[in-house]
């Protein structure tokens, strides 16, 4: 027996361990030397058969009594799959938020104003000088 | 020339602060003892230079913000460069004054912590001695970092200090309480979102960033500017490699990854600055690490957190300067905001009330006052149990709170338990188990809070007069007294709390 394993169960789960005994779990478990841990098909036994390893498990409040025993039958091993972050324009914004972002749009908003009220006024200023030059097309 | 953890311990050395130790020690179990026994008498930090099955060649230091019974900000001075023989209301107010000059910080091109990359499936957590900590808990912890992170809807950046369980090779488990701006970041935006949000776990670098990442402050402010403010000069950042993050330059390890949306994994039970194991194991934030920037021969930084080892010193050095900031972000009328109750640290916060004279400001002045503070996430809002005491009595000193703990409490008035409100993890581990299957994981978890009214009730002068050698004796007899002390052959250095008495925060 070589190494050390340790289980960790949720309360009220320890009047339960012995049904679990001789099936297949599927769990977190930590490996006591290097305190990796990771999920893992495993049986557990309060017997020592042959090819297990040893197993402490813990609840809240301490260590399960008696001797416990783990073979892990498959490790499952992490995705290594990266999230790749686009790059991020870092803005002119800094603290105060809201107070900013109100600002910002008070902005954007007379910006709108000055367009749409220049376009308004830019209409009449044609509409003028089509009804000017209609009317000195009448004349000639 | 920027300031990093390698000046931090030449700064020790020179104040005989610090223990180098060559011989072999162990991450599981022994670095944290010796700092639990040095913690125990405020004494020395440590310099671990030869880490048992770690052989390329990184070094841990032990050392908190603590010094000593009359001066627990010691260390944090010297990591400051302010006279360390400052006493703790000097202390607290020349902290306070630097916090309030922020500084923003600056970009550099690159630094000492690139000086060795390791990408993908190179990057092995494994290979460095974070230390396991205390039997039971459930891995190995990283106690003293900076967890960065960017707000996605504007430039803010966001530091934090946070336990963080080493899970494997390339996963780490973070665990920011439920008032951080790091949970509201990632939930209310990125998980919500459905994105991934790139994280930077700094080991190093600056003890200034190490101090601000343990603030609380409010949403906006970043931990970068309150460095660089008690710090007297910008922090320098670079890009890290997998995101745009900005990181400190000078760091000794920092650590890339992503958190996922809805992405959970077992942690704890782990030892807590609280004084006690935390339980039970709870679902927390995966980190999947996929880069890890180091300087040559790396210096990973370790604290104890837990009670013993002088946990207590580290609130008493910083905590009560952290609060003053957000006390006065939300201009709440308190003297100084909060400090923390060294019995079991973080769970009884007490707070002196700001009054300048009786009755108090209006009717249900107090009642205004605990709706405010206990209402502001990351303020009142994290303590189970807070008091509230006259702005006479120093709240720095431990003795005079207890004073006006228990001799201004009515039991049938001043003590109020509140309907639950959401709480940190903290109280999970003495609630009942129907509450816990019910509200599961950060933030979810409620609890009620109890507060005392520690002030006092009558006027002034038919009220109760505190008996205090500042209240009994004039002026001019304290101030004679106090300074021929020594002349009189006394080598114990005078207690008195003129300083307090006077300070303005």
């Amino acid at each position: 027996m070589g190494k050390k394993y340790r289980l960790f169960i949720p309360e009220h789960a320890a009047t339960k361990i012995k049904e679990l005994e001789g099936h297949e779990l599927d769990e977190v478990v930590i490996d006591e030397d290097t305190q990796e841990q990771f999920q893992a098909k495993i049986i557990i036994s309060s017997e020592d058969k042959g090819g297990y390893d040893e197993l402490v498990i813990q609840e809240r409040g301490g260590n399960l009594p008696g001797n416990w025993y783990i073979t892990i039958l498959k490790r499952e091993e992490e995705e290594d799959e990266i999230t790749v972050f686009e790059s991020m324009k870092l803005g002119d914004r800094r603290g105060y938020m809201l107070r900013s972002m109100m600002a910002e749009e008070g902005e954007k908003a007379k910006k709108e104003t000055m367009t749409s009220e220049l376009e308004k006024r830019w209409k009449q200023r044609q509409e003028l000088v089509g009804k000017f030059l209609k009317k000195e097309g009448e004349k000639e | 020339m920027p300031y990093d953890v390698r000046d931090f311990i030449k700064g020790l050395k020179d104040a005989g602060d610090l223990v180098e130790v060559n011989d072999e020690v162990d991450w599981n179990y022994e670095i944290p003892a010796y700092e639990v026994i040095s913690g125990r008498f405020g004494g020395p930090a440590f310099l671990f230079n030869n880490i048992r099955g770690i052989p390329r060649g990184p070094r841990v230091l032990a050392a908190q913000f603590v010094g000593t019974f009359r001066r627990p900000h010691k260390k944090a001075a010297v990591a400051l460069g302010i006279n360390p023989s400052l006493d703790r209301t000097q202390w607290t107010g020349e902290l306070g004054k630097r916090m309030a000059t922020m500084m923003r910080p600056v970009e550099v091109s690159t630094g000492p912590c690139k000086e060795v990359v390791r990408m993908g499936k190179e990057a092995n957590l494994l290979d460095f001695p974070w230390t396991y900590h205390a039997i039971g808990d459930g891995g190995r912890y990283i106690f003293c970092s900076a967890a960065i992170i960017k707000d996605p809807d504007s430039s803010w950046i966001n530091t934090g200090n946070y336990a963080i369980e080493v899970f494997s090779k390339n996963r780490l488990v973070i665990t920011p309480y439920a008032h951080t701006n790091f949970l509201a970041i990632y939930t209310q935006k990125y998980q919500a979102r459905g994105q991934s949000m790139p994280v930077a776990v700094c080991i190093g670098g600056d003890p200034a960033v190490t101090m601000a990442a343990g603030m609380i402050l409010p949403p906006g402010i970043s931990e970068y500017d309150i460095a660089g403010g008690i710090r007297g000069t910008p922090m320098e950042l670079v890009k890290a490699e997998t995101s745009d993050l900005l990181v400190p330059a000078n760091a000794e390890v920092v650590i890339e990854g992503e958190i996922r949306p809805y992405e959970r994994l077992p942690e704890g039970p782990k030892i807590e600055v609280f004084g006690f194991s935390v339980g039970p194991r709870q679902p927390f934030y995966p980190i999947r690490v996929h880069c890890i920037t180091h300087r040559k021969n790396p210096i990973v930084w370790d604290v104890h957190t837990a009670l013993g080892s002088n946990g207590t010193g580290l609130q008493l050095s910083l905590a009560n300067v952290a609060f003053l900031g957000m006390t006065k972000a939300f201009g709440l009328p308190l003297k100084l905001g909060d400090t923390l109750s060294p019995v079991r640290n973080g769970a009884t916060g007490q707070a002196a009330i700001y009054k300048k004279k009786y009755p108090e400001d209006y009717p249900g002045f107090m009642q205004d006052l605990w709706d405010k503070y206990v209402g502001i996430p990351g303020l009142g809002g994290v303590f189970a149990r807070q008091a509230f005491v006259d702005d006479d009595v120093n709240v720095l000193d431990n003795t005079e709170f207890y004073d006006a703990l228990f001799s201004q409490v009515n039991p049938a008035k001043d003590i109020k338990t509140t309907q639950p409100f959401p709480v940190m993890t903290i109280e999970s581990s003495w609630m009942e188990e129907w509450d816990r299957d019910k509200f599961v994981g950060p933030g979810t978890i409620r609890g009620p809070k109890q507060l005392f009214d520690a002030t006092t009730k009558e006027h002034p002068p038919l009220g109760v007069k505190r008996l205090t050698y500042e209240t009994v004796f004039p002026e001019k007899l304290q101030k004679w007294v106090v300074e021929n002390w020594q002349r009189l052959g006394f080598k114990e250095e005078p207690y008195w709390h003129d300083t307090w008495l006077k300070a303005k925060f």
